[in-house]
């Protein structure tokens, strides 16, 4: 819907882009051992040519601590954030809701639960991906469930879609409670990862959020216009041409596997997929097509911020599930009481 | 309907039923409508007048029975080409995330527009025309979340027109407007049925403009078609007695040189 120029859009884009190449550069050289920014792009650079005489005089342990240790976790902080981002701004598009996000479906918990599961049991038959694979399985199991239950006469409510995601999300975190009740000594492990931590990123991990990333971004850019026309319901889009029952389920499957993969390999990291909508809904407006690129980007930022300050900055490593969670809730208070007084932002 | 032969029905409904859940909410509606017509949905709250409009929009499947659109069963159109054909002013009106009125007729655009192209100078043209007919240009830039409802209803209005489709459907299009914005989108109504052939599908509650705009009426009651005819021979007092279960006299407006109604308030 641009008839007015796009230069302001298309400036935030690159500021943004900008940022997060500043941020990785940054926060890759921050933490127990400082590297300066020309070694960091160097190692890089060696890595991509594979010509390793870039990198003569450079500190042996220095490639090692940049590519296997730093810049995975980095990569997958950035990408998580902006996946997160992206489910947020997917799922208060179709819900007509600014307060739903990937939790407020359950999603989160039914991927937590399948993780937990297979943490548990101690499952490793299909080697890395055997976390990401339970966490996919509770939350589309999860995302069924919701949507059979709040189905009625062929067709969901919006209203009744995040009443069920409340009620399976109950009863999925005490199955939760349980498991880790079970998990007696293991519970550690449980715990450590449902606070949500990079602690343990691999290359594997990036590849698949970057992939599953990729794709969500191209599925919601193609259905971008039709999500701006849903958010006048479902009798006026239906009118408007658009195919609302399937575009509604193609977005919400595409939302739900982005989060699966977040929670499966990361754990939960709360309020990143409400926090950034709103605050890009203040830059950009309400159009889904400028809204959805801008808050991956910001998302990516945001949590490779956070990742830094507690992996660098503070002097104990607190879980990132923890901080984000200590961060966006008041926000999400402040939010909660300006829909209250019907103060909603344009 | 002597001349229903002259020209091929618009809509063909055959023995359509639909029910929320066991009690039906329309039943066994059979009925044609004919292009280039204004018709109007009357009849008492809840008696399935909605439902009827969103069984002709597509936006719900019929239980039981067939709606066919010219020559073709409505089911078989995707939703875009259906769009092309019928644009809806829907009795409540809501955005979430607040656009500007300017988007919101845009929006109206949608089915001509291909999935990745901005719109054209005609598509920008429609959007212009229909808010200059509306006239809500001063309104271009303000968010609908700001605005009050009859301007609200206004723009969805616009929107409508901006949809350039042969046939409007009108769900109580003028529900928060007040009278000489009634009679300003009534008469462009009027306009477009009389001199581009378009149709008209309005649910009215006001039985007075039903009667001066209307050439057909469909009088529905629980679910059921009552009456269906020329607005002439069916808006009757005998007919709005039995919908409404209100006594009224229906005459020759001098002024108008249309029949209108007036009730009786009390008993005399």
């Amino acid at each position: 819907m641009y008839r007015h120029s796009e230069k302001g859009f298309l400036l935030l884009i690159g500021a943004l882009l900008i940022c997060i190449a500043l941020a990785i550069i940054v926060s890759t050289g921050m933490g127990y051992m400082t590297i300066a920014p020309g070694d960091i792009l160097r190692v890089i650079g060696a890595n991509m040519t594979g010509d390793s005489s870039m990198t003569t005089g450079i500190e042996t342990t220095v490639p090692y601590v940049v590519m296997d240790v730093r810049l995975p976790r980095i990569l997958t902080a950035a990408l998580v954030g902006a996946g997160l981002a992206l489910s947020g701004v997917i799922y208060q598009g179709i819900l007509l809701n600014p307060l739903a996000d990937p939790y407020t479906l359950g999603i989160s918990s039914g991927a937590a639960f399948g993780a937990s599961l297979a943490l548990l049991a101690n499952l490793t038959m299909l080697g890395h991906f055997s976390t990401p694979v339970f966490a996919f399985f509770g939350a589309i199991i999860t995302l069924m469930t919701v949507m059979r239950l709040s189905t009625f006469n062929g067709q969901i409510s919006a209203q009744t879609l995040i009443l069920s995601g409340v009620i399976i999300g109950a009863i999925l975190s005490a199955g939760i409670s349980f498991l880790k009740y079970l998990a007696d000594e293991q519970v550690a492990i449980i715990i450590f990862w449902l606070m949500g931590s990079f602690a343990s990123s691999t290359w594997n991990g990036v590849l698949l959020i970057g992939a599953t990333l990729l794709f969500a971004i191209l599925v919601s850019s193609f259905y971008g216009r039709d999500l701006n026309i849903m958010s006048l319901g479902r009798r006026s889009s239906d009118s408007l041409g658009v195919e609302t029952a399937k575009v509604r389920k193609i977005l919400l499957l595409t939302a739900s596997l982005m989060t699966a993969v977040c929670v499966a390999i990361t754990g939960i990291i709360g309020f990143i997929g409400l926090i950034v909508p709103h605050l890009m809904r203040y830059l950009v407006g309400p159009d889904n097509r400028k809204l959805l690129p801008v808050s991956a980007l910001a998302g990516a930022i945001l949590l490779l911020l956070a990742d830094t300050i507690t992996r660098a900055v503070l002097p104990v490593e607190v879980p990132i599930g923890v901080l984000t969670a200590l961060i966006g809730g008041p926000f999400f208070c402040v939010i909660f009481r300006q829909k209250q007084k019907g103060k909603n932002y344009e | 309907m002597s001349n229903t032969i002259l020209s091929p029905p618009l809509f063909t409904l055959m023995g359509v039923s639909f029910a929320y859940t066991e009690t039906p909410v329309l039943h066994d509606v059979n009925l044609s409508l004919q292009p280039g017509k204004f018709y109007g949905v009357v009849g008492p709250n809840g008696c399935g007048k909605t439902t009827f409009l969103d069984l002709l929009t597509g936006c719900k499947i019929p239980r039981t029975g067939t709606i066919t659109y010219k020559d073709k069963e409505l089911h078989l159109y995707s939703k875009r080409d259906l769009a092309r054909q019928l644009a809806l002013v829907p009795q409540e009106f809501d955005t979430g995330f607040g656009f500007t009125v300017e988007e919101i007729v845009l929006m109206g655009r949608h089915p001509h527009i291909d999935r990745f192209s901005a719109p054209s100078d005609e598509d920008w043209r429609f959007v212009d025309e229909a808010m200059a007919c509306i006239g809500i240009n001063d309104l271009r830039q303000r968010y609908t979340n700001s605005l009050s409802g009859g301007q609200k209803q206004r723009a969805v209005v616009a929107r409508a027109l901006a949809q350039n489709s042969p046939v409007l459907l009108f769900d109580e299009a003028t529900s928060s407007l007040d009278v000489k914005y009634t009679l300003q989108i009534f008469n462009i109504a009027r306009h477009l049925v009389r001199t581009e052939k378009r149709t008209v599908i309005a649910v009215i509650h006001n039985l007075n403009l039903a009667a001066a705009y209307c050439d057909e009426c469909i009088f529905m009651k629980d679910g059921r078609l009552l009456r269906y005819g020329p607005t002439a021979a069916t808006m009757t007092s005998e007919t709005i007695a039995e919908v409404f279960d209100v006594q009224a006299k229906v005459a020759l407006d001098p002024f108008n040189k249309t029949q209108q109604v007036s009730f009786q308030y009390w008993e005399q």
